[in-house]
């Protein structure tokens, strides 16, 4: 994000907690306040869940605008900004996800990133209506702020119990792994 | 593909202009790879999906094939294995945010020459365009 923006970005650590869909969105609630906007991939394999990229709207505006030269905002604005942002929500969860898949040695395969804005209610019901089994979740929150354009973002990977229970086998074996 | 010294003529060492096919479901990836290359005097041309791409690739026949591995209607990887079966010598480099080992290495296994990972640098694009179009391989 800090190539794409040109922006210094300081991540604070990251926080691990478990919580139920319900209580997840109440946390995020305290958070970001109205309509958010997120990029959303679906990942698969041994562990599977769901990727986001929360962003308060205002501060998706000034990501955007940060991303597309005046000229194309000009011409394109609308669907240049939606597609700048889905493909900085591409690249940060891919990444972020990635590095994760490495060191613990599981791959995982992507979905299309879909980008939405909305309420973090609305977000979470759609996840959840699709699938029912991510009643129960795990929440990995990481904040990011943008130095000089205050602009704050969560990451948000939401698994079911059975891929949080692999997630603790291959997090044990890596423990292992580094011991020796 | 073309050694060109940008005086009509073309020697041995002079820059590779290449023709590439850029495939990307993002038109902001897209726009991104378009610019840095075109600025690099190579031609480009663009579709967003994988059947549109093995389309483009069957009628222009370009120089080097730069693949997203995400996309609606086809995966990259799917595209990459039709585009070899399609041409046994097509030059593709895989360009993806996907930064897992294993990603590379099927990647690799199926064919693909090099890899740019996102988000775009610049130098490395052109780089490894120019290495792949050159008759070499552009993996890091």
């Amino acid at each position: 994000m800090s190539d794409l923006t040109g922006q210094r970005i300081v991540l604070t650590a990251p926080q691990i907690e478990l919580y139920s869909i319900d209580l997840v969105k109440e946390a995020l609630n305290k958070m970001l306040k109205g309509e958010v906007a997120s990029v959303q991939q679906i990942f698969s394999g041994p562990v599977s869940g769901h990727a986001l990229l929360l962003v308060s709207r205002e501060g998706a505006d000034i990501l955007t605008s940060l991303l597309i030269d005046e000229k194309t905002a000009a011409v394109e604005d609308r669907a240049a900004r939606r597609e700048a942002l889905a493909e900085v929500g591409n690249i940060v969860l891919q990444g972020s996800m990635g590095v994760c898949g490495n060191l613990l040695e599981v791959h995982v395969s992507f979905s299309v990133p879909s980008l939405a804005l909305e309420t973090v209610d609305d977000l979470l019901n759609s996840i959840t209506i699709q699938q029912r089994e991510l009643q129960f979740a795990l929440l990995v929150r990481t904040r990011f702020e943008l130095l000089k354009s205050q602009v704050s973002g969560y990451l948000v990977v939401i698994l079911g119990i059975t891929s949080f229970s692999t997630l603790l086998d291959e997090l044990e074996k890596w423990e292992k792994r580094q011991i020796g | 593909m073309k050694m060109d010294n940008g005086k009509g003529g073309s020697r041995k060492g002079d820059p590779v202009r290449a023709h590439v096919l850029v495939v990307d479901d993002s038109g902001f990836a897209r726009r991104t790879l378009r610019q840095i290359l075109e600025r690099a005097g190579h031609t480009v041309d663009e579709v967003k999906g994988g059947m549109e791409a093995l389309e483009r690739y069957a009628l222009k026949r370009p120089d080097v094939v730069l693949l997203d591995m995400i996309m609606e209607d086809m995966s990259g990887m799917e595209v990459l294995t039709r585009l070899r079966e399609l041409d046994r010598n097509a030059r593709v480099i895989v360009a993806t945010a996907d930064a897992q080992t294993a990603t590379k290495a099927e990647a690799k296994a199926a064919g693909a020459l090099g890899m740019i990972p996102k988000p775009f640098q610049k130098e490395q694009v052109l780089q490894t365009v120019e290495k792949v179009a050159g008759g070499g391989a552009g993996w890091n």
